[in-house]
């Protein structure tokens, strides 16, 4: 039974507005843009990763309903559809996945976690950013590889390619865009990138193929070096080790299936932010914490510890402005802030900017410590927490 | 000028042009209700322009009597109540099948001292949808300063142009009438509200300035024509003395705030040396954009009579017409006479438009979602899902019901909740459960 009465008499004597429908559709059509870039930049397998979780997210959420209302006489609060949208954001969070099981059991779970947390509860902790947290957990924990969400794109098994995939030649003789006929492999200069991708591998010798890590890990990883030793990361950059930033942005990018592009991310939350679902004071206190936090934090260096800022005032100013830029982009922040966060934030302008601030602040400041990009969702979770708190910071203009 | 925030823009309506009246209108009964004592009897002839009420009632000091429309017989007077307030229906049997619509009166002179206590003979002055009767306000100034009086021609609901259409078709009158009532009471600023896209704006302009009346162009944003959204964005001073909460008069801040019609009917007076008695009512109806229709009629006169679509009985008008605009109108109610059947709906003497409405469809309430519009649109900036939870807990609480001070019962709140959660409904209940228990208290 709802908690609100109905079918009170007017005023107002107007049909509603909106419907709730309406904005669990939005919610939908955001995934499904997401979904579609997806498909454009990693294939049908990324796509279907993304259905079964949100498959998964429906059924259990479906299931757990009808078990409530049966047993205990409650209604579910929320909508299937907005189920089913967690389920499907849930996907767009997680890298291709050559082992669904992982995808699977992932939408389970936001099937099970939606019934008590999120948008239309008094913890509103984003159901996604609570399972990531999990899997952040477990990975740290030690959990067995298939369930842990690996930095690269492929499971701990070793597949790289498929049985009926065949390669003949030599890779080093591959020959890509602009390169000489008389351009030898080991010179940097007039190497085609897949022999600069190939030579910057341990175990190229004797291995048919390599695995990279994501931009996203790598920065996670070897962020608090870039800043002591800038060259370092200077060199990573140009030598294709460190994907480039042009990259990040338009698509492709390693990771989330849903996070590559900076591009399709920024189209999806302006578009939220048009249906009044997402909000700019959100999306802007949150990067620009999130670039405040990148300069702030402290980093142990000489045998002591100083902020993030004397480091880069050390560096070109390029440099450190690369070095910024490239932590925003490389992270799940734009994911996390344009798309994941306007699913319980609050309902208070002063408190919006306020959750921005934390959850990017908090996103950077979880991902430097914990040195994992899956960390950046804990923030999410601490800032969806305390987003009821936040809704009491309205300035009220009328007060007796 | 202080801006809040909040509010819906909502589609304008097309204006009607309001013609002059007919010399006679038929009129064969017509009621009004009376907030004194009358001061008639059954049987009583009495002339058209004639006070009904005792306009020196002690328990009514500064309200005006509402004055007779029509010559004609006292038929009845039936006591009953409003809320807290004892009310009386004083119904005429008109002397003959049509009357004259307006009343042969030399206009008073503003800077007459008697001619309030003339005005107030000739009630009603009632103006709902602003706060307080315009005599009550014109007495409650009349031994302090006045900081300005201002005709709010910014209309009440757009899609309802009722203010705008008054001011298209007599500016003239508008801006003489506002300045009469500046006059009277001494106001330091004397100005007219209007829309910045209103059609014959320039006409307007000019015939402000030729009365010495401030015209101010402004947005209209539902519901900035609210007095306490008019007091707090145009009154001028401090902010404490700017905030206005809901139930209080503007006289209370130092503002006289006038209706068009008001201003209007003075202004005519002035201009033709007669008094209307009869008024210009508006029926809106339920489609959107299709145009007003205006007829003018006696106040009290049944409303069956201003437009054959609103039906002839009083079953037909149930659930089908509210008094004002389908955002804050009220329900079409009307006393039992002796005999315990109701009467037959009145025209109102507070409120010029009668909208036709269809209760929507509402699916059950869902969660909220938390998605923020209500607060968003609140033009008072409260936050109407959290004073909802509040009230769920308690709805006597003292700090629940020091905001609903604020609530200006707007309804916007309910019309953009995506849950269809009756929100502006349950503040309202929990606003009568604090007086509730004030009353008991």
């Amino acid at each position: 039974m709802s908690e609100f009465p109905s079918n009170l008499p007017g005023p107002p004597w107007l049909p509603p507005a909106h419907e709730r429908r309406r904005v669990d559709r939005r919610w939908l059509l955001t995934c499904l843009m997401l979904a579609a870039a997806a498909l454009v930049f990693f294939g049908w397998r990324a796509l279907l990763g993304v259905a079964v979780t949100g498959v998964c997210a429906a059924v259990l959420y479906a299931l757990i309903a009808w078990g409530l209302r049966n047993v205990r006489w409650q209604l579910s609060v929320d909508s299937l559809w907005h189920a089913t949208a967690l389920g499907l954001l849930m996907g767009l969070c997680l890298p291709v996945l050559t082992d669904l099981r992982l995808a699977a059991v992932t939408g389970a779970a936001i099937g099970v976690v939606a019934h008590w947390l999120g948008r239309t509860h008094r913890f509103r902790a984003h159901p996604v950013a609570v399972v990531m947290g999990a899997l952040l957990l477990a990975g740290m924990l030690g959990a067995p590889g298939t369930w842990r969400v690996q930095p690269c794109l492929l499971d701990e098994s070793g597949n790289v390619l498929r049985p009926n995939r065949l390669v003949l030649g030599d890779v080093t003789d591959v020959n890509e865009g602009a390169a000489t006929e008389d351009a030898r492999a080991d010179d940097a200069a007039s190497a085609t990138a897949m022999q600069r991708w190939w030579n910057l591998s341990g175990a190229h010798g004797d291995s048919d193929a390599i695995v990279r890590p994501t931009p996203a890990y790598q920065f996670a990883q070897h962020a608090h070096d870039y800043l002591r030793e800038p060259d370092r990361f200077r060199e990573a950059l140009r030598s294709g080790r460190l994907l480039p930033i042009s990259e990040l942005a338009i698509g492709a990018a390693p990771g989330a299936v849903g996070g590559s592009s900076l591009l399709v991310l920024v189209i999806a939350g302006l578009w939220l932010m048009q249906q009044r679902i997402g909000r700019p004071g959100v999306a802007l206190s949150a990067l620009l914490a999130a670039a405040a936090a990148l300069m702030l934090l402290p980093v142990r260096a000489d045998g002591g510890w100083t902020w993030a800022l004397a480091l880069l005032s050390q560096m070109h100013l390029p440099t450190a402005i690369t070095f910024v830029t490239y932590g925003l982009l490389a992270l799940p922040v734009p994911l996390i802030v344009l798309v994941l966060a306007p699913d319980g934030q609050p309902i208070s302008a002063t408190g919006r900017v306020l959750y921005g601030a934390l959850l990017g602040g908090g996103a950077i400041a979880a991902v430097w410590w914990i040195k994992r990009p899956e960390a950046a969702f804990v923030a999410l979770i601490a800032a969806g927490l305390i987003a009821r708190l936040l809704d009491a910071l309205r300035r009220e203009t009328f007060r007796a | 000028m202080a801006a809040l925030g909040g509010g819906m823009a909502f589609q304008g309506g097309i204006t009607a042009r309001v013609g002059e009246p007919a010399e006679v209108l038929a009129a064969r009964t017509v009621w009004l209700p009376c907030p004194s004592r009358p001061v008639v009897a059954v049987g009583q002839r009495v002339s058209a322009g004639e006070p009904l009420s005792d306009p020196d009632d002690p328990a009514h000091p500064i309200q005006a009597a509402p004055a007779a429309p029509v010559t004609g017989t006292v038929e009845s007077i039936v006591p009953y109540t409003v809320g807290k307030h004892r009310w009386h229906a004083v119904t005429l049997r008109a002397a003959a099948d049509e009357s004259p619509t307006t009343l042969a009166l030399t206009p008073p002179d503003p800077l007459d001292r008697k001619t309030l206590g003339q005005l107030r003979r000739l009630g009603p002055w009632a103006q709902a949808e602003l706060g307080d009767d315009l005599i009550a306000q014109i007495r409650q100034v009349q031994d302090q300063h006045v900081e300005a009086v201002i005709c709010v021609g910014l209309d009440a609901f757009a899609p309802y142009p009722v203010r705008s259409s008054l001011l298209e078709s007599f500016p003239d009158e508008v801006a003489a009438g506002t300045r009469f009532i500046g006059e009277l009471v001494g106001a330091g600023r004397i100005e007219l509200l209007v829309r910045h896209d209103l059609d014959e704006l320039r006409r307007l302009k000019r015939s402000c300035r030729r009365s010495k009346v401030r015209c101010k162009p402004v947005d209209n944003v539902y519901p900035d024509s609210h007095p306490t959204l008019v007091v707090y964005a145009h009154g001028g001073g401090r902010r404490s003395r700017r905030m206005l909460p809901r139930g209080e008069s503007p006289a209370a801040r130092g503002l006289v705030l006038v209706s068009p019609w008001h201003a209007l009917r003075i202004g005519r007076w002035l201009n033709n040396e007669k008094l209307d008695m009869a008024r210009p009512y508006f029926v809106g109806w339920a489609q959107p954009r299709m145009p007003m229709r205006v007829q003018w009629a006696f106040p009290g006169q049944p409303l069956a009579q201003l437009a054959e679509a609103l039906g002839g009985t009083s079953s037909d008008l149930a659930g089908r017409a509210v008094l004002g605009d389908p955002m804050t109108g009220r329900r079409i109610t009307s006393p039992t006479d002796e005999t315990g059947k109701p009467m037959a709906p009145g025209a109102p003497a507070d409120e010029l438009l009668v909208a036709l409405v269809t209760e929507p469809a509402r699916d059950a309430p869902d969660p909220c979602i938390n998605c923020g519009w209500c607060a968003d649109v609140c033009p008072t900036r409260l936050q109407p899902i959290r004073l909802i939870e509040r009230g769920q807990h308690d709805a006597k609480d003292p700090r629940l019901q020091e905001r609903l001070n604020w609530c200006i019962d707007c309804g916007l709140c309910t019309h953009v909740c995506p849950s269809q959660i009756p929100l502006a409904q349950m503040l309202r209940d929990y606003r009568e459960a604090g007086s509730k228990n004030e009353s008991r208290h």
